[in-house]
């Protein structure tokens, strides 16, 4: 293989994972709470993302990774899940499995409350900020993510979360009104 | 404030506040996901997994086919020294396939023999 030719995507796949490692491995951690098991997970995307997809355009690749990323993620999840009822322990209830039409609607009736820039006044505080979005549900806190931090549309982030846009935009509302339940909560400690 | 320019300022600033919590990753995490990107883009080089890069043995995957191929590597080098002292003997020129010899050959040997000449 010519050296030359190899060298060039190397060195961007170097500069791209460079670029993402970070958020990737804060990503994960806000999962599982275990370093080493999120440096595992983002580990497996980048092998699989390099194995596999190294030849495809780097204007794919962001999507791509994310997309392995949170297959990986959810993956723990699920393992996690599973050793919860091997031990006898009640597995824990996902709010996420409500129906989602519904919470639309109520969410629709409920947007009036909505007061984004009181929300970004109180989330000036940073630690608190992470820890309202650690108690999210996991597939709130993916949309979320991926919508605010990632930068993603409704359409990539339903693509990379593997479910439709109108998921997505319901996971999204979620989670923003859930943030802004526990950041308002003044004097309550998270 | 449309609601798309309230969602525009609560997403910068809900973004500003994540990228800050990056700062709080301490600098032996940061020193392993470097370290882990280095031996996943060495693995393309040479197309094939790198299994002497440190972080990879944390991958149970990695670390599982790491002990099969040294196994087998273990394996192909211990195979001879076995065989060596535990010979198969070989019994192959003690048999002759009559399909495979010259009949003419055979009808001579025959005619030797019957002469009584080696």
């Amino acid at each position: 293989m010519n050296l030359n030719n190899q060298c060039e995507p190397l060195s961007q796949l170097d500069a791209f994972l460079a670029s993402v490692e970070q958020r990737a491995y804060r990503t994960a951690l806000f999962t599982t709470k275990k370093s080493q098991d999120a440096l595992d997970i983002v580990q497996d995307a980048m092998m699989q993302l390099v194995q596999y997809y190294r030849n495809k355009s780097i204007q794919e690749w962001p999507l791509l990774f994310h997309r392995i990323l949170q297959n990986r993620i959810m993956d723990w999840h699920r393992a996690q899940q599973k050793q919860k009822r091997f031990f006898w322990q009640s597995p824990v209830s996902d709010p996420d499995d409500e129906n989602p039409v519904d919470e639309m609607l109520e969410m629709a009736a409920q947007d009036q409350q909505y007061n984004p820039v009181e929300l970004m006044v109180r989330a000036q505080n940073v630690e608190r900020m992470i820890k309202a979005v650690d108690v999210l549900p996991l597939r709130q806190r993916q949309a979320f993510l991926l919508r605010v931090w990632e930068g993603f549309d409704v359409e990539q982030t339903a693509q990379i979360m593997e479910c439709t846009a109108g998921s997505v935009k319901t996971h999204y509302f979620r989670a923003l009104q859930r943030l802004r339940e526990l950041l308002g909560e003044e004097g309550e400690g998270f | 404030m449309s609601n798309e320019n309230h969602n525009e300022s609560i997403n910068q600033a809900f973004n500003q506040s994540l990228n800050k919590s990056l700062e709080s990753i301490d600098e032996k995490t940061k020193a392993e996901l470097t370290s882990i990107r280095r031996g996943v883009l060495r693995s393309t080089e040479s197309e094939v997994i790198i299994l002497s890069a440190h972080p990879l043995w944390k991958n149970k995957k990695v670390a599982s086919i790491g002990l099969a191929l040294a196994a087998s590597v273990m394996l192909v080098m211990v195979m001879p020294g076995i065989l060596q002292n535990n010979p198969v003997q070989d019994f192959s020129s003690d048999f002759v396939i009559y399909s495979e010899v010259d009949p003419d050959w055979l009808v001579d040997m025959e005619i030797a023999e019957a002469l009584g000449d080696d």
